[in-house]
Formats: structure tokens, sequence, C-alpha cells
């Protein structure tokens, strides 16, 4: 019933773009469902076979049963045939069947113009450095495929060697586009979900969680500051504030902002809390009270709106808020790396509650306490705070209890039951910081005392390449904040009681031997802090990494405005179409150039220039020796029709055969005598 | 040396210097030589004299359509004294041979004296018989239009190191010949100027002329245009490009030089080339164009 | 002189016919006929393909996706693009600059044949030149790509129609190497010339001989100097000749026949076929010249115009065929 299908393209132009099929797909393999793939690799044993084996290639009908199955494999993996995902899916599939059914030159074409298209749709879910070296990749063997689509009768190496050629001669005018290429704002603003689990700090804490984190070795954020960052005890990176307990968990409480407790949409009390908030920042800035920091933070992707910065923090990226006990919160989730830009003010010992500072505060939220429950705590609570008499005096004493009973600091704490509290207090004793924070906390609300637990990152490594501390996800921390009456918000931190080496010097000396830290990952690199050569390899990747999200990822309309500022002085649009031309035709013309350079005709030896030389001064007279005239042939037309020249012809002539022609080695270094000679035979020659 | 012989062959020989050169080069290349031309050029007493020039013991043979292969290499013959077959050594055995009109034979004799040629020994009756150590073949042949010929095929023109054309004489020369007056020698009158044993050193001399780099890349170059499709019909084969090599040095032998210099191989290139290869726009006409003037037209000497 | 570059369905034909003649002027300035044409930047004309501005949506859809999803690397990949078609561009003009084409001739052929015009192309890049596309307006393409040494023979095809002097004129070379985007070519007359003769049709000379009769059967193909067949002896054969083998064994007198041995000269006549027109007897004519040639017979020409004396040999054919495929045309060598 239908024709059989002719396949008329050459079979190594198959391979070419069978590569760059597999080549192409191969990063979307770990995101696609086992339908989809398994589509995939029957179309390409399929269209393999035809070209090696000469099976028969689709029919209309069969490609048609194909298609309603590429739909049917896309929607039982996604449930929908559009969205991200399923897009992507089917973009790959249609990208397959066109392979499959590739039949001619221009079909070849589409075949490539497709495969770009699933190329860039990798970078929708991922901008990774790898990735976009395997772009780089992916463009040589794309290329390939088209130089073979245009030569199929050469080697596959001249093939690959072309393409390697050609990407990277492309390099530096896609450096220069993409740096001068004014940035345009987005028409819609599309976010894509990539569905990728993210690991980091969760918005409720029940005593045990921050332990998981402690055995992931991947980077949370990094913070690079413009002078030195404070001393390590002193590296609390506010997240979230937990205000809700009910005798296991500790919750957020939702919709609460900094600039007026539980009032979510009053813009004047907003406005009102960020100009007492900035009056205040800047002034004590100015009068140099305690530390100020300004620095950047690059942060990897965590899926959730928190931020983290050190106490007090004013951001100036835009469209950053702050919400839960003045814990920075971005608009949307994070799920690209995101910089911003914060400054910090650090008061700890040196001020007064200022007035922003107990706008936020509710005395109610922060003495909730569930109704029933670990009785010992609450009595012993309230018996502490009767005999210490102030509500410093208690807290010191509960931090000293801390310290001088044998509790210890561990990752793998006892499981706790019911009273929670109680048994942590009295019996087991065993614990990681989010179990002394939440009891420290416990302790102080039965105590009458307002405080609320604070989670977020404690510590980071100071890079060895630049001024810049790496924050993993280990040095998750959670501590408390006790609220007295004079002073406002004062960190507590009840780890440091009992394992002040945890503040100082990072969880890894905490845990005593290295055995327990990372224990799972046995590979990874941290766990060879000591080594020296080992730490400045993982700081260079990571500072790779930093710079990448920075400035390449993170290269904006802003950066590219300091850009030119900074390169040319100015950024108004005939200064960047100014630079963008000329640095264009700038390349182009140095590729130009390196390539006349790369083919230029081999060196001539010395006494051949010498020769032509010669022969230039003789065609002056109007000698011109033929491409197929031997010298001494040459030599002797001359002089017959010009005997004034004839003796000196001869001699240059009889030179130079002589280098030219005689057996080399008779005499040592003969050759550079004459040479001389002849050089200064020519010199003398005058027409 | 080479240079009083060359004085004294054309003392025979007028107005034909270049001739007698590529001769001598053929010589000393330890080559066989091919003249052709039309009858009464000369082409016999050139080989006479070389003969005569070098020392050499000289045999002619005629060659008709009638001739054997046993009239050149020889026949045992019943001996009625002795009782007994005793070998009786043809023509060949001599170490100058002159083929005279070697088309007129039938394929079957050219073949045995060039099989001759070529192993230089030569097998009757299952008895091998090597030939002398020096041994040259001249052999002329009448231009291919002329009647009742057997042209050599391409395989056998392949054997010879190469093919001259002697050419008329220049008119004084004729005028000095007909004129028989003082100018004119005979070719028995000249005197031998080398002997056997120098000349075998000359031969030997020949291997140690310097092939440069460049010469020996313009020889390639030479070669490998012969083999492109389009200009010519079948490509030199490596034999080809060795007797170019081979000509070329003793070409500056002979002229005084222990090197060889493009201007060799192309003094020597008709006489090599032109016989190997057929210029393929010749198929139908222009038979006047030769290979070896494409050859100097179009292929460059320097890189 | 044709130059099909337009496409027909465009521009009404006389409209057609006056711009083809202006570009055929621009193009006789641009690139004048020569035996040796060296491509440079003023020969070579450069324009994208379909695919190239395919190429380009997809750089401009890229770009709008990169602006769209804020995605950089997105952007990178359509710079890269753009890169690489910028370079396509030079890739694809250095592909032919540089390169030097030559006539290397071509073998005369009769008509209906097809003539392939020898021709030389070299390059001192040797990494050019590849993927060449070759074409007479109206003939078959042919492809071909420099060798590792920069040289390349290429022949031409071109089906011929008429006696005489073929001249093609400009014949168009062209190529998409390497990435297929760009095309870039150029029209080049190197003064291509092959000379055509009519085509040989058998028809008896009506007042030959009757030994030229004889030979049909034996077609055209024999070799020179074959031994064609025994014959008995006729009074006044060259004993030279007779096969004394065959009559040692009383079989009696034989003669041995050699083909190609026949002294006397043949005469192909225009006058020989009265009854037919030009074109036919100048075919006949050639037919008899070549099988003249075959077999070494000296043979004349007689034309109306002049006669050629009997003789032979390849000049002697050239010079006949030459005369009989040029007769009554304008001859313009």
């Amino acid at each position: 019933m239908n024709k059989p299908v002719i396949d008329g393209l050459p079979r190594n132009i198959i391979v070419f773009l069978v590569i760059s099929h597999l080549v192409v797909v191969f990063p979307h393999f770990s995101t696609h469902s086992f339908w989809v793939l398994s589509l995939v690799s029957l179309c390409l044993v399929w269209r393999i076979g035809s070209s090696r084996r000469n099976w028969p290639l689709p029919t209309k009908g069969v490609r048609f049963v194909l298609v309603v199955l590429g739909f049917a494999a896309v929607y039982r993996a996604y449930g929908t045939v559009i969205g991200p995902l399923a897009g992507v899916a089917l973009l790959i599939l249609a990208y397959t069947f066109k392979l499959l059914e590739a039949k001619s030159k221009r079909d070849a074409y589409t075949v490539v113009t497709l495969s770009y298209f699933v190329v860039a749709t990798a970078f929708l879910f991922d901008q990774a450095f790898s990735k976009a070296l395997y772009l780089l990749f992916s463009c040589v063997v794309i290329s390939a495929a088209l130089i073979s689509i245009n030569q199929p009768s050469l080697q596959w190496k001249h093939h690959y060697k072309n393409a390697v050629l050609l990407v990277l001669k492309s390099l530096p005018i896609m450096v220069i586009l993409f740096l001068f290429v004014p940035r345009v704002e987005s028409f819609w603003s599309i976010q894509f979900d990539n569905h990728q689990a993210k690991v980091g700090l969760s918005d409720e804490m029940s005593p045990g969680d921050i332990a998981r984190l402690g055995e992931n070795d991947s980077v949370a954020f990094r913070a690079k500051f413009e002078k030195e960052p404070p001393p390590p005890a002193d590296r609390y990176w506010r997240a979230m504030v937990l205000e809700d307990f009910d005798g296991k968990r500790w919750r957020r409480r939702d919709g609460r902002q900094s600039w007026g407790p539980l009032l979510q949409s009053d813009q004047d009390a907003a406005k009102e809390f960020w100009t007492a908030y900035k009056t205040w920042f800047s002034l004590n800035k100015t009068r140099q009270q305690g530390n100020y920091y300004r620095y950047d933070v690059v942060m990897e992707p965590s899926d959730k709106p928190w931020l983290f910065a050190l106490d007090w923090a004013k951001p100036l990226t835009g469209g950053i808020d702050m919400k839960n006990g003045f814990a920075l919160n971005a608009e949307k989730p994070i799920r690209e790396p995101f910089v911003y830009k914060v400054e910090s003010l650090d008061l700890t010992g040196v001020r007064q509650a200022p007035n922003w500072m107990s706008r936020e505060f509710r005395r109610d939220i922060n003495l909730q306490l569930p109704t029933s429950g670990n009785k010992r705590a609450r009595q012993w609570a309230l018996e502490l705070r009767e005999k210490a008499g102030s509500d410093k005096a208690f807290i010191a004493q509960v931090l000293s209890h801390f310290r001088e009973k044998p509790f210890y600091y561990t990752l793998k704490p006892p499981l706790l039951g019911k009273d929670s509290v109680d048994q942590f207090l009295f019996s087991t004793r065993r614990g990681f910081c989010a179990h002394y924070a939440s009891t420290f906390t416990f302790l102080a609300r039965s105590a009458g005392i307002p405080a609320r637990v604070v989670t977020g990152y404690q510590g980071g490594e100071q890079s060895s390449l630049d001024n810049y501390l790496l924050v993993y996800q280990f040095d998750a921390h959670a501590w408390s904040e006790v609220w007295l009456p004079e002073q406002g918000w004062v960190r507590v931190d009840p780890t440091a009681a009992v394992s002040p080496t945890r503040i100082e010097k990072g969880i890894e000396n905490a845990l005593g031997s290295s055995s327990s830290f990372l224990a799972q990952r046995p590979l990874s690199l941290l766990r060879y802090r000591d080594v020296p050569a080992l730490s400045r390899l993982r700081h260079s990747m990571d500072y790779l990494r930093m710079l990448w999200i920075q400035k390449v990822v993170g290269y904006d309309g802003d950066l590219q405005t300091d850009l030119f500022r900074k390169l040319f002085g100015s950024s108004d649009l005939k200064t960047v179409v100014f630079v963008l031309v000329g640095s264009l035709i700038g390349a182009i013309l140095l590729i130009f150039l390196v390539e006349l350079y790369a083919n230029r005709p081999p060196r001539a030896s010395p006494e051949q220039r010498i020769y032509l030389r010669f022969c230039r001064k003789l065609s002056k007279r109007g000698y011109e020796k033929g491409f197929c005239e031997g010298e001494t042939a040459f030599a002797q037309r001359v002089s017959s029709s010009s005997p004034e020249l004839a003796e000196h012809v001869l001699r240059i002539t009889a030179l130079y055969i002589q280098i030219k022609y005689r057996p080399a080695g008779l005499v040592k270094n003969g050759n550079n005598l004459l040479v001389r000679d002849l050089r200064k035979q020519v010199r003398r020659l005058s027409v | 040396m080479i240079t009083r012989a060359i004085e004294e062959a054309s003392k025979v020989i007028l107005g034909k210097d270049h001739q007698i050169r590529l001769a001598m080069v053929c010589l000393l290349a330890r080559g066989n030589l091919l003249i052709e031309d039309l009858p009464g050029m000369g082409k016999t007493t050139l080989s006479q004299v070389l003969a005569q020039v070098f020392g050499l013991s000289y045999k002619r043979i005629q060659f008709t359509s009638d001739l054997l292969p046993a009239d050149i290499l020889g026949v045992s013959v019943f001996d009625k004294d002795s009782g007994d077959f005793t070998f009786k050594a043809g023509p060949i055995f001599a170490q100058l041979i002159l083929a005279d009109e070697i088309n007129r034979a039938s394929p079957k004799t050219q073949s045995a004296l060039l099989e001759a040629m070529e192993e230089r020994q030569v097998t009757v009756e299952g008895n091998t018989r090597s030939l002398p150590e020096l041994f040259f073949v001249i052999a002329t042949q009448n231009p291919s239009s002329q009647m009742g010929t057997y042209p050599l095929p391409e395989s056998q023109l392949d054997r010879f190191l190469m093919r001259i054309h002697l050419g008329y004489p220049p008119a004084e020369a004729e005028k000095i010949m007909l004129m028989g007056g003082q100018g004119a020698v005979s070719a028995k009158d000249i005197n031998t100027i080398i002997g056997p044993s120098d000349l075998a050193q000359l031969q030997s001399q020949v291997a140690q002329v310097h092939l440069s780099e460049a010469v020996v890349d313009y020889i390639l170059r030479l070669v490998h245009f012969t083999r492109q499709r389009g200009h010519f019909l079948c490509g030199v084969s490596p034999r080809g490009s060795s007797a170019l090599a081979r000509s070329a040095q003793a070409w500056a032998l002979i002229d005084g030089r222990d090197f060889v210099l493009p201007e060799d191989v192309q003094a020597v290139l008709p006489a090599v080339m032109d016989h190997r290869v057929q210029i393929s726009s010749a198929q139908f006409g222009r038979s006047n164009d030769k290979a070896s003037e494409l050859l100097l037209s179009r292929v460059s000497i320097a890189g | 002189m044709n130059i099909p570059f337009l496409p027909k369905s465009l521009i009404p034909g006389c409209l057609e016919a006056l711009i083809r003649k202006r570009v055929g002027f621009w193009l006789e300035k641009r690139i004048p006929p020569s035996d040796q044409v060296v491509l440079d930047h003023r020969r070579i004309f450069i324009f994208p393909t379909f695919n190239g501005l395919m190429f380009l949506g997809v750089v401009a859809i890229l770009f709008l996706a990169g602006i769209n999803y804020e995605n950089n690397l997105i952007m990178a990949l359509c710079f890269l693009l753009a890169g690489l078609f910028l370079n396509g561009i030079f890739a694809t003009y250095r592909n032919l600059s540089g390169l030097c084409l030559e006539s290397a001739g071509a073998a005369p052929v009769c008509t209906g044949e097809s003539i392939s015009f020898c021709l030389k192309i070299s390059s001192a890049n040797c990494s050019t030149g590849q993927s060449l596309q070759l074409k007479i307006p109206r003939q078959d393409s042919v492809m071909g790509s420099l060798n590792l040494e920069g040289q390349s023979l290429v022949s031409l095809p071109f089906v011929t129609q008429q006696r005489g002097w073929c001249k093609p004129g400009r014949f168009h070379l062209q190529t998409y190497y390497p990435l297929g985007l760009i095309r870039s070519w150029s029209w080049v007359d190197l003064q291509l010339a092959c000379l055509v003769y009519p085509q040989p049709t058998f028809c008896p000379k009506q007042n030959s001989s009757e030994e030229g009769l004889g030979y049909e059967e034996s077609g055209l193909q024999e070799g020179v100097e074959d031994f064609a067949e025994l014959r008995n002896y006729r009074l006044g054969d060259s004993p030279k000749h007779v096969d004394w083998k065959v009559f040692a064994k009383g079989r009696g007198l034989h003669t041995k026949t050699y083909q190609g041995h026949s002294g006397d000269s043949q005469w192909v006549d225009w006058f020989s076929w009265p009854a037919i027109n030009q074109e036919k007897r100048l075919s006949a004519m050639t037919y008899w010249i070549i099988r003249h040639a075959k077999k070494q017979e000296t043979f004349g020409l007689r034309l109306p115009n002049g006669e050629i004396p009997p003789g032979c040999g390849e000049a002697h054919v050239f010079r006949a065929l030459k005369t009989v495929a040029l007769f009554g045309l304008i001859n313009d060598e």
C-alpha cells in the first residue's frame, strides 16, 4: 500500500547525525522517563539498522503510530503534554523522529536545527559550568555533522578537526557578543521548576533535623567580603526564626513580617519600619558602632525563599524583604544560583534596644508553650529562675549547667520520646545544636523569659584563593534568642557552652575524630582538609564556580553597565553600538590574521630569500625568472642579453647553486660562509 | 676525458653534439638506447662511433621480419669432428650491439633481444650464459608510420633508458660532409679515448653524483604530473623516474660536476620521457605535442 | 552565452533576456575570460543558503528565549552560533579563494558524445577547495575536492549537439563547504573549446573500390598489422606472404593477408554520396576517415572547397577530421 521509503542519505552522514544525537540527548537522560527514552533508543536502533543493514525506513502509517506513542509516553510520564518537562520530552522525540525519517540533505539540516534547540533546553534546568563545557562539545559534534553533510567523502578525523577549529574561532565572537550585546528586559518572565530535590534548611525544626545536614558536604553559599570577614565565633548566618512550639517541633509563624507583627498588608507600617531601620543603620554605621561588613552572597539554589546574612542585615539588592525576625527573604524560591549584596552591622554587646526591634516583639508569641508535657523541665526552670534572681543570671546558670554536667555534642543522638526536653535534659544528655537550642528556648520560656529559636548557618571556611567564606550545608546550626527588655533580642548559643570548638573551629573539629565527620562520604575532598594541596584544589574549584555564577550566569544589565563604565567611561547607546561593532570587526580581523599566519607558506631558507631578492632586482631590468626555468639557464639568458651584468649574475648563480645543490657537510659551516658571500654579492648587484 | 670523447665523436657526426652527449649519458647510466629516425640519418654511424670511442667490441644485427631469436642468441651446432654439439654464440655476445631497424622483426624476436637486454644473460637450450659485463644495446627504429613495421609495445619501450631522434644535420655540417674535405672523418678512423675499464669506472662514478633534495623533489613533481588524470594516457613507472634521475646524474658527470642541477634533468627529460608517456589529447590528433614540452612548461622547479 | 542564475518564473521573458545581457557584460568585465583564472575577492560571490537563513532563524529564536528565561547560557549558545555563522562565511569564502583554475584540454569527440573538459584546480593552500561543485549551464554537475597536495583534476561533462567548435563559455563553480550555511560561487570562463566532429554514420561509398566494401564485416575494431586470413594464392601475390608451412604440408599455396597493408591511397570524397544532404555527407565522410585512420591506410580528402592530398599519420587524420568538422561553418579560430 505504501511505497517503500528510499534512504537517500549517505551512510557516513547518518553516522555523524546519530553520534550528534547521542551527544545532544545525553544530558537529558537522567531527567526523562523510561518510556520516552526507550522510544528514543528504538528509533536510533532502527536508524542505524536501516543504514547498516538496509532495514526499511518507517512508512507513513508507522510514523503516525510512533508519534501517537510518543505523546502517550510523555503523557504517562508527566501527566500532561504541555509544560516545560513534557515540552522538552516532546522536542527530543520530534528530534529523534526527524532523524529516523531523514532521507535527504534537507532533512539532515532540519535534524541539525532541531539539535540546537535540544542543546539549549538543557540549560533551562541547570546552568552549571560543566554544562557549558558540554555545550561546547555538543557544538563541535553538531558542526562536524554539518560538515559531513557537505563533504561526505573525507575522513571523520578531518571533520572533527575542522569542527573544533570552527568552534574555537567562534569563541571570541561569542565572548564579545555576550559582553556587549545590550541586555533587554524579558517580556514575560518564566521560571522553570526544575523539580530537583535540593538540600537545605527547612522551615521547621525537630530535634535531629539539622543533624541530617551535618552529613552533607555541598556548598550552601559563599560570602565575599569587601574587607576582613568577621572572626569565626561571630559568623552566625541568620536564615529564619522559629517561634511556635508544639512540644516536638519548632515552626515558623507564617506571614509574620519584621516590620509589624502579624500585619501583612500595611504599606504604611512597612515604610515606617524601613525608614526607622535604615536611619538606625546609617546612624550606627557613621558612629562606627560595632562591626560593619559589606559582602556579596553567592548562593546555591535551595528551592526555598530564605536568604542568609549576618546580624543585622540591610539588603542592597532589590527584591529582598525582611520577614520572620529580621531574616532576609527573596520574593520567590531560589531555583537558580543567586547573588545578592548585603551590609551588616554587628552590635553584639554595645547596643541599646532599638525602637525598630521592639516593634516586632510580641511577648505572647515568644512565651508560648504547649499546655502540657515536659513537667520536670518546667519545674526545674522555674526553680532556677527563682534562685538566679535576674534573667541574665538565669541564662548564665543554664549555660553553666550545660557546660558542667556531662552533656555531649554528637551527630548521632539517641532518639527521644514524648517528653523530649525532660528526657534530653535529665537522662540522655547527648545531642546536636538543635537539641540544645530547643531545650534552652523551652527553659527560658518556662522561666518567663521571651525566647525563640533561630536557624541558619554558623561558621564558614576561609577560601585560600580570595577573600571569601565558604559555608557548607554541614555548617547548619540552630541557636536561641532571648528578649531582655533593656537590650532587645540577645543571641544565646547553648551549643557554644557544650562544645566551644564547634563555634570556634567548625563541626569537623567538634566531632573529634574525623571518622564520624562525613563518615558516609569517604571520597569527599572535605574529609582531607588537612592536606593543603587538596584544600587548594577544592577552593579553586569552588572559586571557579563562584565566578561562574557571579560573572556569567548572573551577568545582567547592571553588570554590563558597570563593565561599560569601567572600560569605556560611558554606557550610553552610542558607546554600546560603537564598542560592539568595533570589537566584532576587531575579532574577525584577528581571526583572519591568525588564519593567514597559520596558512602562511613555509618559511624559505636564508639563501632562498636572498635569491628571491636577486630575482626582484633583475625583474626591474625586465628579466623574469620563469617558474620552470632553472637558475643556471636563467643566469645564462640574462648574461647573454645583458653582457655587462654577466659576471656578477653568473657568480651569484654559481654561489647559490653551490649552496642549494652541492652535497652539504663537506665543509663545516661552509654554507654559512657561502650564504654570507651570496648576500654580499646580491647587495652589491646594481641594475 | 669525456669531453675529449665527445670531441672525437663529433668529428664524424657533425653538428649533433647534443645527441652524442645523450648517447654517452645512456652508456654511463648503464642504459640501452633507442634511436628513432628516418633511414639514412646516421643512426648506424653513431653507434659505430660510440663503439670506437669506447673501444668496445661491436656487433650489428639487422632485424628483418624473418629474423629468428636463434639468429641473435646463437645455436648449438653438431660438430662432426668432436661428435658433439658445440654452442655457436650469436651476435649478442658482444659489448655493444646495434639492433638495426628493430621494429621490422616479429615481436617474438624483439622480445628475445629485450629479455637479454634486461637480464644481461641468455638462456639457450637450458644453459644460462651471461653476457659481457659491459653490455649495451643500441636499437634503431623507423618511425611507426612506416610500412611493414611491428611497433614496440609500451612495456618494451620502457626498457630503453632513452629514445633520441637525430634529425637532419645543420646545413654547414652537411656541406662539410658533402665536400668530403679534411673535416670529414669516417667512423673507422677515430681513436679510442676511453677504454672499457675506464668506462666501468665512470659508470660507478655516476652513482656518486650528488642528488640534492631540491632536485629529487623536482623529479618527483615531474613524475607526479604525468600520473595525474587528464594530460597523459598513463603515468611514468618508477623505473621511469629512476631512469630520469640516473640520466641526470650522468649528464651532470659529463658536464664535469659532482652534483645535479635541475637543468640536467631538463636536458635529459625529452629523451627519457617522450617514449614512456603519451599525451592523451593526442588520441585523435595533435600528435605534435610532446610530453616533455608539456612537462617543461608546466612543472615548476622550485617547490 | 547563457547565465541561468536568475529564477525563470520571476521575470518576464524580454526583461530576463535584458538582465542576462547586462549581467553578462558585467561578468565579462569582472571576470574576463582567460586560460587561467585565480579566484579572488572580486571573482567570488557569496550569500547564505536557505539552510543558512534557517540557521539565523535558530539564532534569533535562541536570543529571544535567552532574554525571556533570563538564561545567560542560552544567550551564549545563541552567540556561539552567530560566531559559527560568521566563521562559516569566512571558511566558505576561503574555500574558493586562491583557487587556480586551468584548462587541461579536452579530447575531440563526435557529435552526440559527451566532451570531458579537463580542468586542473590547484591551490597553494592545501586545506581549501573541498567539495567543489562545477557545472556548465544545462549540463550535469560534477563534484571535486583538492587532494592533500592541493591539486585536483576535474572533468566537466558537456553533451554535444553540433559539430564544429564547442565553446561552452562560462561555467559555474560553487561550494557550500564547510557548514552548508553559506554558498559561495563564481562564474569562470576558461575559454574552454573543443572540436566536435560530425557523427560518423556508415554509408557505402558509391564509387569506391571493391576492396573497401569487402572490409565491411570486419568492422572498425580490428587492430593494425593483424594477420587477417589465409586465402588462395593469386597470381601476383608477394612470395613473402605465401604461407610456406601450409604449402609444405601439401595443402597448396595460400597467401597470408594482413590488414592495413593496402598501399593504394583512398579518397574520401564529398562527391561519393550525391543523394544525401550536407550533414549526412559529412557524417559519412567522418566515418570513412576514422576507418582509414584505424587501418593506417593512406587517404585523401576531397571537399567542394578544396582537397587534402593523400597522407597518413595522426596529424593528417586530425587535419582531415578538423576540415570536415568545420566545413561550411564560419571559422572563428
